[in-house]
């Protein structure tokens, strides 16, 4: 792998003809700095999160087209972690390294993300004999947006989730995180309230959730579902749902130490990492203490809109 | 140390008071999905929701549920 310090003089802001694109997910802003002429590809929906590049990244990629070699060295070495699906983690003297790998591009990695231990800066680089089709040339795209943003989100002072579940504001100024694993009815949600009027569906798939100087907030993501929701907005946090399909509406109080573990099975901290783990449980501890967090059995029609709503009527 | 004394015998009294009915520990397991929570998982085209241009191609993708 390259020196990261090789890598930051390369990525760093210092060289005002390199293209670059600013994503802001959650707050946190990826600044990607492509290479020669051409600006970092960024799949369409991820575009509406692009923010001015004047902003002070929380993390500064370089992009572009890596040597062969080194994918083909990464696919010769035991990972740290091997996620069973399309990712590997490879674990060197200063730096990780996500890889990933899809049969369709062969058995060596077609993409990988190099970051500096403590996400400063790194590499996004495509592996050019991968055979990558123009249209595919996302660099950030899923996994690795998901598992850079997972991983910043448990860095000391970002204080933050990134969790399985649909978000929705209404009119009235409420925000409610609904939060299920798959099956549980996340897109039924967002379904069934995109259709009354005045509805904001900030996400119906993933949505970050992060502690700011004035409460927990919600934000919207890139990472939508079925009703392609992805709005990069934020909102202060009425209440947390955790889903449960039923044959009528209704909440049930929940003692903070189980809300808390549920919400953990419904998260996407970085299982790797024990004092990312240790971020996340207090994290979850403190959102569970401080916004009321219950489970809602709810039939899945719009009469669980008026339901939930009136919960929240003055 | 008399001052204390009452002191302490003050705060046994308000905490004999608060003392709650005893409940008995008991573990509740709450499952979790490895494939989910990795940001592993590959879906293919027969999974439902949406695929991005890069997904429909690779037959992987994060999205719906």
């Amino acid at each position: 792998m390259m020196p990261m310090n090789a890598a930051s003089a390369l990525a760093g802001p210092e060289n005002p003809s390199s293209p670059t694109r600013t994503l802001c997910l959650g707050g946190l802003t990826i600044r990607l700095i492509g290479s020669g002429a051409s600006a970092p590809l960024i799949e369409p929906i991820s575009q509406r999160f692009l923010v001015d590049s004047e902003v002070t990244p929380t993390i500064t990629l370089e992009v572009g087209e890596g040597d062969p070699a080194e994918f083909e060295k990464l696919a010769s070495q035991k990972p740290f972690f091997d996620s069973g699906g399309t990712w590997k983690l490879y674990r060197e003297d200063k730096t990780l390294v996500y890889a990933v790998t899809v049969p369709i591009f062969g058995d060596i990695p077609y993409r990988f993300l190099e970051v500096a231990n403590d996400f400063s800066t790194g590499r996004l680089l495509i592996n050019p004999k991968a055979g990558v089709p123009e249209h595919c040339l996302f660099p950030l795209a899923f996994p690795l947006d998901e598992l850079l943003v997972a991983n910043l989100l448990t860095l000391p002072g970002n204080e933050g989730v990134l969790l399985h579940a649909c978000a929705v504001t209404d009119p009235d100024g409420n925000a409610y995180v609904f939060v299920g694993q798959s099956g549980d009815g996340k897109s039924t949600t967002a379904r069934i309230w995109a259709a009354r009027e005045g509805m904001t569906i900030l996400t119906d798939e993933r949505v970050i959730i992060r502690r700011h100087e004035d409460g927990f907030f919600v934000h919207g993501t890139p990472w939508h579902g079925d009703q392609l929701a992805a709005v990069p907005g934020r909102a202060r946090i009425s209440g947390i749902f955790i889903l449960r399909k039923a044959p009528a509406n209704s909440v049930t109080e929940t003692r903070p130490s189980l809300a808390s573990a549920l919400l953990f099975a419904r998260s996407f901290p970085p299982l790797h990492n024990p004092e990312s783990l240790a971020a996340t449980a207090a994290f979850l501890e403190s959102l569970v203490t401080n916004v009321p967090c219950r489970e809602l059995h709810f039939l899945p029609d719009s009469s669980v809109v008026d339901f939930v709503r009136g919960l929240y009527a003055a | 140390v008399n001052n204390q004394k009452n002191h302490s015998s003050a705060n046994q009294e308000i905490t004999q008071s608060v003392k709650r009915t005893y409940l008995k520990p008991r573990i509740e397991s709450v499952e979790m999905r490895p494939t989910e929570a990795l940001l592993g998982a590959c879906k293919t085209s027969s999974s439902a929701g949406p695929a991005s241009p890069s997904c429909s191609t690779l037959s992987c993708s994060s999205l719906g549920s």
